[in-house]
């Protein structure tokens, strides 16, 4: 846990103060993730360096577990907090291994198991085993900031202070670290201070997300609640106009289904169908054969007279998986010109079926206020937030 | 350093290496046609006393160099020293352009005649490229890699022989290069206050007009200079960790 409490920083420079971090508090629980997001010169690689005591805070205090990092030795501190800093900083002068060995030599570890944790890392990292042996400066910018992270990881610390560390990396490797990343993070539960300015990111890491505007902690929020309720007109910028389509990403489809959507076997009468499909109010049916595995779709306008619905059915819409999530689903539904999509899970069995009204319901029902985590307010400035 | 420079400064190291060698190659054939080269051969005796005497005042006064050059510079770089560091190395820059022979003539001044201080204005004269040297090429290091090594929980003296040193480690040695072919060139001042050396034959041959005589302590100076900095030259490309050697 990571806890900050009325946290200043006030560097004393020629042309005055400047408050770079304002009377902050906030709580990063155990094994959690908090981005900390601004635009630049907001005070998040200042907050950062707080936490590891690279700069003295001018008042406030910060606790780790329970103790106050003042209580702490300061090398003590830092060997026991993950550091990736902004500007990657490999030291050229080592190799890829050396790297990533530093602190477990500081800690004194041994040179084989120096060794068996370099090529642990660099495999968690995705990475070839032969990088070990290369120097930093026969890496790519990306292969670099894999490097980092790894070194960050590398003497396995509770804590983790990651200052923008996938920044160097193109869009698309981007999400691909990101990806492996939470997957890591998923089995490691590090708790995390995670800097970023890109609010794709910060949405998509994130299991809170702390936005900063001049030094002062605007909102503190899982990202959904900040999508979905931004405290003032500068977080509703700050987020984009499109963050509903934004929430979209964090939600999946097995959390949208509409359990509303009728089914009716192959071999069932079309009257069936349509009785069906009265009943639930809806325009469409799936048809399923004896294993529940969707064979094709009936047409409420379309079933006049009586048959089998296996000699009606039209083909079906490709299926979504319950774990893509509704942006997906919706992105889909516009390509296809449909209201609504099948779901299915690995078996080819229907999990059940997407309508654009079961998205905006589901995205409407995460938003509730009374879901409200400790949110820090700060007054709106030009009246209420809520803008379209 | 980009790959392009660096290929750049190894290419114009490669020309510049062939040439001299093709010079001294020439030089040796036109003093072997002008039969000058028999005639300094016939100081043979002295050339091996005299050089290894030379070789002694070089050894001696460029490893205190060294050895007091490196700490010096290092000790500038510190923060408590910060605010004396730079008006120091300016007054090493001015100590600089003091002339050669006026340093001997002051060390003859205070510490008499002979062999100590030819050392010691050797030594002064040899101090001055080690301690700037290391002193910038420290403080070149970048930043990042100090908040990293800080962050990650090194100790200042764990930063200063793990990040400091080795990547300060190339320009070291180019000041350690420049310093230790300068004394070379410099130590035949040493005979003009009684340090002896190859500057006897240099100094006794313009004094009596015998061109061989000259000759065969100018040659040999050049040709010792030109191991220096070749042995110096393998030192910076073998002995510098590759990641931080611009030459590989
Ligand atoms: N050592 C310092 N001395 C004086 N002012 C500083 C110092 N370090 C940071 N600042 C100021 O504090 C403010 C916050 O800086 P900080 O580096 O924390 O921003 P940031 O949010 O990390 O920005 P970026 O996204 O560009 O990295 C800036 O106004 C900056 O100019
Ligand atoms: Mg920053």
């Amino acid at each position: 846990m990571i806890r900050v409490e009325n946290v200043s920083k006030v560097f004393r420079t020629q042309r005055g103060d400047v408050r770079a971090v304002d009377d902050v508090s906030f709580e990063v629980p155990t094994g959690e993730l908090c981005v900390l997001l601004g635009p630049s010169g907001c005070g998040k690689t200042t907050m950062m360096k707080l936490v590891n005591r690279l700069l003295q805070r001018s008042s406030g205090k910060i606790f780790i577990g329970e103790h106050d990092t003042d209580s702490y030795d300061v090398v003590t501190l830092r060997r026991n907090i993950g550091y990736v800093i902004q500007q990657i900083g490999l030291f050229p002068n080592m190799t890829v291994e050396e790297n990533i060995a530093v602190v477990p030599r500081l800690l004194g570890w041994s040179r084989s198991a120096r060794h068996d944790r370099a090529r642990e890392l660099i495999a968690m990292v995705a990475l070839d085993e032969s990088l070990l042996e290369r120097f930093p400066k026969e890496l790519s910018g990306g292969q670099q900031q894999r490097v980092g992270v790894a070194r960050g990881l590398a003497a396995d610390p509770p804590v983790l202070l990651m200052d923008e560390p996938f920044g160097a990396v193109d869009p698309i490797n981007r999400e691909i670290i990101q990806d492996e990343f939470l997957k890591m993070q998923g089995q490691l539960k590090k708790t995390i201070l995670f800097v970023s300015h890109d609010i794709d990111e910060a949405v998509k890491m994130g299991d809170k997300v702390a936005i900063f505007r001049e030094g002062r902690l605007v909102q503190f929020d899982a990202p959904d609640m900040l999508l979905a309720h931004p405290v003032n007109d500068f977080v509703a910028d700050f987020v984009g106009g499109d963050r509903e389509l934004k929430r979209m990403r964090l939600v999946r489809v097995s959390e949208a289904l509409d359990p509303r959507a009728p089914t009716v076997g192959a071999d069932d009468d079309v009257e069936l169908a349509a009785r069906k499909m009265q009943q639930a109010g809806t325009e469409f049916i799936v048809v399923l054969d004896e294993v529940d595995k969707p064979t094709g779709t009936l047409l409420s306008h379309e079933v006049g007279g009586s048959g089998l619905c296996k000699n009606f059915q039209h083909p079906l819409p490709r299926p979504l998986r319950p774990r893509d999530d509704l942006r997906t689903a919706v992105s889909r539904m516009f390509t296809l010109d449909t209201d609504w999509l099948p779901c299915t899970d690995e078996n080819g069995r229907l999990s059940g079926v997407v309508t654009r009204r079961s998205v905006t319901q589901t995205l409407r029902e995460r938003s509730r206020p009374s879901q409200h985590g400790s949110a820090q307010h700060e007054p709106p400035e030009h009246g209420p937030a809520e803008q379209t | 350093m980009t790959m392009a420079t660096a290929e750049h400064r190894i290419f114009i190291d490669r020309v510049g290496r062939v040439a001299l060698y093709l010079a001294l190659f020439a030089l040796g054939g036109y003093a072997y046609a002008t039969g000058v080269l028999p005639e300094i051969l016939f100081h043979m005796d002295d050339i091996l006393f005299l050089g290894r005497e030379h070789l002694f005042l070089v050894a001696i006064s460029g490893s205190l160099a060294i050895a007091v050059g490196v700490p010096l510079g290092v000790f500038l770089t510190r923060p408590y020293m910060r605010r004396f560091a730079e008006s120091t190395i300016q007054g090493v820059n001015i100590l600089q352009t003091v002339p050669t022979l006026a340093v001997l003539a002051l060390a003859m001044a205070v510490l008499g005649i002979g062999v100590v201080p030819a050392i010691f204005g050797l030594w002064a004269y040899s101090l001055l490229p080690i301690v700037r040297n290391t002193y910038t090429g420290i403080l070149s290091v970048p930043p990042a890699l100090l908040e990293a090594a800080r962050g990650m929980g090194m100790t200042n003296r764990q930063i200063l022989w793990r990040v400091e040193l080795p990547n300060a480690l190339y320009v070291i040695i180019a000041g350690i290069r420049t310093a230790l072919v300068i004394n070379v060139g410099t130590a035949p001042l040493a005979f003009l206050i009684g340090g002896g050396g190859l500057g006897q034959l240099i100094f006794t041959g313009i004094d009596l007009f015998n061109t061989p005589m000259m000759l065969a302590g100018a040659i040999p100076t050049a040709l010792l200079a030109v191991i220096v900095d070749f042995f110096l030259g393998m030192l910076a490309f073998y002995g510098v960790p590759r990641g931080v050697n611009p030459l590989r």
